[in-house]
């Protein structure tokens, strides 16, 4: 094995294989994994059927035969198969890699028990109160007359339920008593409530883009976030890495274990070593973040939305990336001799590449603007607004990948040139850390 | 034939000359003493050996050929000690044999070998931060010569060691050196030098002082210096010639007589018996720190030598 390789080897085993990587970097992830699947699971079991006694207040006597109406359980049962037939010819009209979250609704719904309510009309809220307290009661609606002809003020009605309700029941229990007061209301007009409600419900629209390949879905998530993920991936990935071969090049320094390596090694095969064998961790955590983003992805329904095919072109940026903070980090560890020290060349360096967070939604959004295409030029930004572009859903000029792609190279050959001049200066320095004129003076010697 | 050959070497630090114009040639099988007081340029001069640094001119050769491509067969205990804290030691050792071009299959029982012998056993799957300094030292020694290296370079491998972990590691040495390994021993405590080395080289301020075997030294430097405590005290010992000052501290019976260049030592020895009865009549064998505060004074002045001598007592 060449000697690079081994320190390589060296450096990834003893960052990637080690307890603290894996907790850091593995099993948070995995972590959230299960739970993207597991609580889904927990969320689907069926709830238990809600059974019982509601009181009502209501001074008018029209709202509590209303109420009666839309609590009856065969109302209920009417009004989910409805609304089932409604989301069934909905989705009826989406391609079927569309369907998985709206197929688990439906599915939640037609297993849903339906709800046993009887109904009582009382007139005292604070005896009824009483009773909720005692269990005797699932809640106490009061409904004041104002209600059947409501200002924005009046348009209310107050509900008392008992502290061991769940959620889920409360929000069905709300449901029926509003909806309650409008069957009511048009009772009082003389109004047909579903020919009323059949003629208000908006409809939805099935947006499509038209390009050159033909018709695709736009999609809010595609557009913005999917190029989020994408571009997160990269800059976790490479500046992770980065920060891996940071501490470890301080540490051999403040060790001065680095004069031993450098009897057996030049100061060139330890850092391509090193750059390397952080390279192999970056890529470990792209892998493995970038499986279960797409996993999780397809788990929620949305995986048709990750572009799997430019995954190439992520792994072309992330080359252009890492190797540029890389050769970064490894110069600033060789000139310090403490992480403390090394803040002071941080600071700017970590200012940079944070600006791709603040471009994202900009970029995002359109990802063909000359702004967009200006950016995707500056070189320490090249990778990640590319990433951000090309993970969308408009097509990105061939031309525009190429061009990034070699001035992207051309970043990392000339970052590693000076960087190697300032590491092979550096590593043998103690004492004061240099000021940023000195490493300057470094790189210009020859 | 020579393990190293320097030519003509100079190493400039910014507005500091740390090595120059050095000559030096180190003979094959040798132990080669470096001396110098810190910042003499010894350090530097070994890192350049080892190709770590480049000298601004002149040429090194090592084992016959360039200093990079000798690499592996070049063993080096650096000053600055150092350990990776996490790894575990016969990781450690392996690692650096490895880097250092080692091929052996049975590399794994070679250090555990080499553990028992430097009396470090049962530290092999320990983590090299749980071992005490002396321990770490002698690891950084093992991964120093683990790859049978035919040069060895030992930058002051006995600071901070115990007498016994010291006279442990002096054995080791002389073993090496008895099956052939040139070794060169760089050290600030010129006495220790003395003691097991057979050849010496005496550098200050980057420039040679004396490259010569103990033999020649103790031949060139013959005592300059005769102390004596007349039964007497009035007589006068400046009278004898070839005696050039007569020096006596404060309170104290024995007067130190510096002698003339060129005198026969023994010759004045004579003459001082005849002048009455002597308590005690010594010659003084010089130091090598003496000799480097003279090396210095002839060359440099009274002055720097001095501050040569500062330096030595300071480290």
């Amino acid at each position: 094995m060449s000697k690079a390789l081994l320190v390589a080897w060296r450096e990834f085993k003893h960052t990637a294989l080690t307890k603290s990587f894996l907790l850091a970097a593995v099993i948070g992830p995995v972590m959230m994994f299960v739970a993207a699947i597991v609580l889904p699971v927990l969320l689907q079991t069926p709830p238990k059927k809600l059974e019982g006694s509601l009181a009502v207040v209501d001074p008018t006597g029209e709202v509590v035969v209303a109420v009666r109406t839309e609590l009856d359980p065969e109302r209920i049962a009417a009004d989910r198969d409805e609304k089932l037939v409604g989301l069934e010819a909905a989705i009826a009209q989406v391609p079927e890699q569309f369907r998985g979250p709206v197929q688990d609704q439906i599915d939640r719904l037609r297993d849903a028990l339906v709800p046993e309510v009887a109904v009582e009309s009382v007139d005292d809220v604070e005896a009824a109160k009483a009773r909720v307290l005692a269990g005797e009661l699932i809640g106490v609606a009061l409904y004041r007359p104002a209600v059947l002809a409501p200002t924005t003020e009046t348009n209310a009605f107050e509900l008392y339920l008992p502290a061991d309700l769940s959620r889920r029941h409360a929000d069905l229990i709300e449901d029926r008593l509003a909806r309650a007061v409008v069957r009511a209301r048009a009772q009082r007009a003389e109004l047909d409530l579903e020919k009323t409600r059949a003629l208000l419900r908006a409809p939805t629209a099935i947006r499509s883009t038209v390009t050159e390949e033909g018709e695709t879905r736009e999609n809010e998530l595609a557009r913005i976030f999917v190029p989020f993920g994408f571009m997160m991936l990269l800059w976790m990935s490479s500046w992770i890495g980065g920060q891996y071969l940071l501490t470890s090049t301080i540490e051999e320094k403040s060790n001065r274990v680095m004069e031993v390596l450098l009897s057996a090694v030049s100061p060139m095969q330890l850092m391509a070593g090193k750059i390397v064998g952080q390279a192999a961790v970056g890529l470990v955590m792209l892998a493995l973040y970038g499986v279960l983003g797409a996993a999780s992805a397809d788990r929620f329904g949305v995986g048709h939305l990750v572009p799997l095919h430019k995954l190439g072109y992520l792994a072309v940026y992330f080359f252009i990336a890492y190797f540029t903070i890389a050769a970064l980090m490894a110069a600033v560890g060789s000139a310090v001799n403490e992480l403390r020290d090394a803040q002071t060349f941080m600071g700017p360096i970590t200012l940079v590449f944070m600006i791709p967070f603040f471009l994202w939604f900009v970029v995002s959004d359109e990802p063909n603007s000359s702004m967009a295409v200006a950016l995707s030029f500056i070189p320490p930004l090249t990778p990640f607004v590319m990433v951000l572009r090309i993970a969308g859903t408009e097509a990105i000029p061939f031309w525009q990948i190429a061009t990034t792609s070699l001035l992207g190279f051309a970043m990392v050959v000339g970052s590693i040139w000076a960087c190697a001049k300032v590491f092979r200066v550096g590593v043998l320095l103690y004492g004061k850390p240099p000021t940023p004129g000195e490493l300057v003076r470094w790189i210009r010697l020859s | 034939m020579n393990a190293i050959e320097i030519e003509g070497v100079t190493k400039t630090f910014r507005t500091t000359t740390a090595v120059d114009a050095l000559d030096l040639a180190v003979p094959a099988g040798s132990l080669c003493g470096f001396l110098g007081p810190n910042g003499a340029g010894k350090s530097t001069t070994i890192r350049m050996i080892m190709s770590i640094i480049r000298p601004d001119a002149g040429r090194i050769g090592v084992l016959g050929g360039d200093a990079l491509e000798s690499k592996d067969r070049i063993g080096y205990l650096p000053e600055e000690r150092g350990v990776y804290r996490k790894m575990k030691v016969g990781e450690f050792v392996e690692y650096v044999a490895r880097l250092k071009g080692a091929r052996r299959d049975d590399l794994r029982d070679h250090v555990r070998g080499w553990l028992e012998r430097l009396e470090l056993p049962d530290v092999y799957g320990k983590r090299c931060q749980e071992l005490s300094k002396g321990m770490q030292q002698k690891v950084q020694f093992l991964a120093a010569v683990v790859h049978e290296p035919e040069l060895l370079i030992l930058d002051e491998p006995f600071s901070g060691l115990d007498p016994v972990s010291g006279a442990l590691l002096n054995r080791e040495i002389q073993a090496l050196r008895g099956e052939g390994t040139t070794i060169i021993f760089s050290t600030h405590v010129l006495h220790q030098a003395e003691q097991i080395c057979d050849r010496l080289f005496l550098i200050h301020h980057g420039v040679k002082l004396l490259d010569a075997t103990l033999e020649e030294i103790r031949a060139r430097f013959d005592p300059r210096t005769i102390g004596c405590e007349p039964l007497d005290p009035d007589v006068d010992l400046g009278a004898v010639p070839g005696v050039r000052d007569v020096h006596r501290a404060p309170g104290s019976p024995v007067a130190e007589l510096a002698l003339e260049d060129g005198v026969d030592a023994q010759a004045i020895l004579r003459r001082l018996l005849e002048l009455g009865p002597m308590r005690s009549v010594e010659l003084r064998r010089p130091t090598l720190e003496e000799i480097f505060v003279q090396l210095v004074e002839r060359g440099e002045g009274h002055a720097a030598a001095e501050r040569a001598r500062e330096e030595l007592s300071r480290t």
